[in-house]
């Protein structure tokens, strides 16, 4: 067997963001969970319609929403189980699809095609992964969007297998035994179109060694390197004309069991991390699991944030009760909130708080790792164009303060010329992290992308 | 004395602990060696004049206190010229900061923002940029103006296409134009006229003024000269601190120096057989005398009316240095180049930014349409 060539990519601008409360290496049996939710919102733009009636059985795979304005576009149920609720929130709009989840019961095995997967047509592998429901792992740039069943094929798939997230668990050593699933999904998706393997760690490019059509880019340095906006800038620039797909690595492991076996896998390896945890941990957990069961726990004493997903790009949980895991989030952070903390001044030497800036002397203690809390340390002022945008923003076709001005300009054609429809929120959440001038810039990238993507 | 920080509403959930507070608060500290060699000098020079001179002192409110402190006219003396210097350094301050802080807050209070840290600087360079003896109510109308013409009306700080103090600078420059001209006294003292090092190049050439002072004078700021730009050590230990710190550009201050030496060493070469004199100056002298060093360091360095992107930073540094040096010694109407080439290149940095960026998203589309 002949390992394919290796790409290798450094990024040099960038920041690893010292959270404290980093997961150990083992996976740990997690708490029964008895209630998943499928989360409309973790799908941006799409308009939700629920297909089946509360108090219905529904199975693993089965359509559960469809898109009210294209009805290619199906989510399917992440688990086995009885429909209970239908939660809503402002003006009625769905917040979860919630399911009792019946862990004990039989998941039906899905039909697969005939022969060898580099044999089956790509219309197969797009019907095996619908009725599998693993269609919707698939997003596609510009915005992030769910993808029609019938949409054309795109330049390429990205394969995400690298998150510099903080506290992120590494995808190599969740992946560590189902190096088989990760290599028939990917054959499955190189079907559909190129694939591009996206790696930080080399050894999970053995995986894609004697897969045609698809290519290992292995990416080094700080976060943002693990990000497929910027696999995406590096490798594949898009634009409204020429999107491409990206999908989550343990994700193309699960298309692989389906391919494989049939089954369908609805467990991903998820962190359960940040300095608000007693024993930072990482658990198999099903997907949009109940995080009450899940983070009750593990939490310590005291005021705690909890965000699914990443500290720079999660969302925030505001009712454990009714919070559920991101169909897109591989860790929980609980961080403290931090409501006493001031505004820094101009005299404080600034030694107990986190900056880059050498404004303060943080940069003096650069081992240390930070319980680093909600508070923004100052108010909200014009766009000031620090230098320390260029220095988080390895993106080198992007100019990042003009963009930022474009943003706040609500200028769409300048953004969109500068490049804005390459990026999502996420790609903006360290410059967001480092702005002196406490300005949303992630938040409102969203809003722009939502305006450009509802005008067409 | 701080408030309580507001929480993030979005993500990231988490922020960096520098906010603007924080990068101006920098900017006045790099500011306190400006400050203390531009009393010192002011003192110096009135010292050295009065005692060495013997010009008659300015009759007034600072020498009756210096009188009662019993402060002497001792040139040699360091608190003597400290304090002395301070007599006529603090009062423009006072009024930049009280009168600019009113239309600030004037403005801030009519359309409900909230007041914006870098009117600190704007009004502390401000200050520390007046010609000494100066009326009051000149620097009143100075500061007055720009703080309104050039900032406010543009929609307030971070918005404003020139830089606020070079206009209110500027402003005085273009309609009192005697105050900044060798004709009057640049030293705190009745009727003493005295040349300012960049007079006396225009006039008679580098070898007169290495007559009048060395070098290290001229580097440590021991020459007649506005409040507080003749020190370029004291400018150079700010950029150390400015740079150090991240908060100025490297780029816009070496590009400044790049170009000044570039400059220099052009008109060096030209200089035989030419009857101007300004140009057989080397670098070195360039570098130290005028306000090279304090419009360099702390007044082309404002990222606000800077080009946004890092070569356009390196550009503008560049074409500064350039256009400064030309301005000092192809026209003799105007010694001083500093203001002028800063806000003329402030005019072109969106155009500068504008090139900068038609480049690198060319260089993108361009991978776009290959894929």
């Amino acid at each position: 067997m002949v390992a394919s060539a290796v790409v290798r990519h450094r990024v040099r601008r960038g920041l690893d963001l010292p959270l404290a409360g980093t997961v150990s290496r083992q996976i740990e049996t997690a708490p029964t969970v008895s209630r998943c939710a499928l989360v409309p919102t973790d799908h941006p733009g799409l308009r939700p319609r629920v297909m089946v009636e509360i108090g219905s059985r529904v199975t693993a795979g089965q359509t559960l929403v469809v898109d009210r304005r294209n009805d290619g576009i199906r989510l399917a149920a992440p688990v086995s189980g009885t429909l209970s609720a239908i939660l809503r929130g402002e003006r009625r709009a769905i917040q979860a699809v919630v399911i009792d989840h019946d862990p004990v019961s039989q998941e039906p095995e899905i039909p697969r095609p005939d022969g060898a997967i580099e044999d089956w047509s790509a219309t197969a592998v797009r019907e095996l992964l619908q009725a599998g429901g693993a269609w919707s792992t698939l997003r596609q740039r510009p915005f992030d969007i769910p993808i029609p069943i019938n949409a054309p094929a795109p330049a390429a798939i990205f394969v995400t297998a690298i998150d510099t997230r903080p506290l992120a668990a590494d995808p190599a050593l969740v992946l560590g035994s189902r190096h088989e699933d990760l290599r028939a999904g990917l054959r499955a998706l190189a079907r559909l179109a190129p694939v591009h393997l996206c790696l930080g760690d080399e050894r999970l490019a053995v995986c894609a060694s004697d897969c045609a059509g698809v290519s290992s880019h292995v990416f080094s340095g700080p976060h943002p390197a693990g990000l497929v906006g910027l696999h995406i800038h590096r490798l594949q620039p898009v634009d409204r004309q020429g999107p491409v797909w990206h999908c989550l690595a343990q994700d193309a492991a699960a298309i692989g069991q389906l391919c494989r076996s049939g089954q369908v896998d609805s467990l991903r390896t998820v962190a359960i991390a940040g300095p608000g945890v007693n024993r930072p941990r990482l658990l198999r957990l099903p997907l949009g699991a109940a995080l009450a069961p899940v983070v009750g726990p593990c939490l310590l004493d005291g005021d705690h944030r909890i965000i699914s997903g990443s500290i720079l790009d999660g969302r925030l949980v505001e009712d454990l009760d009714q919070a559920f895991l991101g169909r897109f989030h591989h860790q929980v952070c609980v961080m403290p909130r931090g409501a006493d903390t001031r505004i820094t001044g101009v005299l404080m030497h600034g030694s107990r708080r986190f900056s880059i800036a050498r404004t303060l002397s943080a940069w003096l203690s650069w081992r240390r790792r930070w319980p680093l809390n909600a508070a923004t340390y100052g108010q909200q002022r014009s766009v000031f164009p620090s230098e320390l945008f260029d220095q988080v923003f390895p993106f080198a076709d992007i100019p990042i303060v003009p963009l930022l001005r474009a943003i706040q300009a609500r200028d769409i054609e300048t953004a969109e010329r500068l490049g804005a429809l390459e990026l999502c929120p996420e790609d903006l959440a360290l410059a967001t992290f480092v702005d002196p001038c406490k300005i949303d810039h992630a938040q409102d990238l969203g809003h722009l992308l939502d305006l450009i993507r509802e005008e067409g | 004395m701080t408030a309580l920080s507001p929480l993030t509403s979005a993500a990231p959930w988490a922020r960096d602990a520098q906010n603007l507070r924080r990068i101006m608060g920098t900017v006045l500290l790099a500011l306190i060696p400006v400050f203390v060699m531009g009393c010192f000098n002011t003192g110096f020079q009135a010292n050295l004049a009065i005692g060495v001179q013997g010009m008659a002192p300015t009759i007034g409110w600072r020498e009756d206190l210096l009188g009662w402190l019993g402060i002497a006219h001792d040139h040699h003396s360091f608190m003597a010229n400290l304090l002395r210097g301070a007599m006529w350094m603090i009062p423009p301050l006072i009024v930049s900061f009280v009168v600019g802080g009113f239309w600030e807050w004037l403005f801030c209070r009519v359309r409900g923002l909230a007041f914006n840290e870098s009117f600190w600087v704007t009004a502390a360079l401000y200050g520390l940029s007046l010609p000494v003896g100066l009326p009051m109510w000149k620097a009143a109308l100075g500061i007055s103006f720009g703080i309104i013409f050039a900032k406010q009306v543009f929609g307030g700080a971070g918005y404003n296409v020139f830089n606020t103090m070079l206009v209110s600078r500027g402003f005085l420059f273009f309609s009192f134009p005697h105050h900044f001209s060798g004709a009057q006294p640049y030293a705190a003292v009745d009727g003493y006229t005295t040349a300012t090092p960049l007079t006396t190049l225009g006039e008679y050439g580098i070898e007169t003024l290495r007559a009048s002072y060395t070098w290290t004078e001229a580097f440590i700021g021991l020459t007649p000269g506005s409040l507080g730009e003749t020190s370029a050590a004291a400018c150079l230990i700010g950029a150390v601190i400015l740079i150090a710190t991240g908060v100025a550009s490297w780029r816009i201050i070496g590009g400044i120096v790049v170009g000044v030496i570039i400059a220099s060493l052009l008109f060096n070469a030209l200089a035989p057989g030419s009857d101007n004199l300004t140009l057989a100056t080397p670098f070195w002298w360039h570098l130290v005398i005028g306000s090279v060093a304090f419009g360099g360091v702390y007044m082309a360095t404002d990222p606000v009316t800077a080009p946004s992107t890092p070569g356009g930073r390196l550009i503008y540094g560049l074409m500064i240095g350039l256009l400064l040096m030309s301005i000092r010694c192809l026209n003799p109407a105007y010694s001083e180049g500093t203001l002028l080439s800063i806000l003329l290149m402030n005019t072109f940095a969106p155009l500068i930014d504008h090139c900068v960026i038609t480049w690198r998203t060319r260089h993108r589309r361009r991978r776009v349409q290959a894929s």
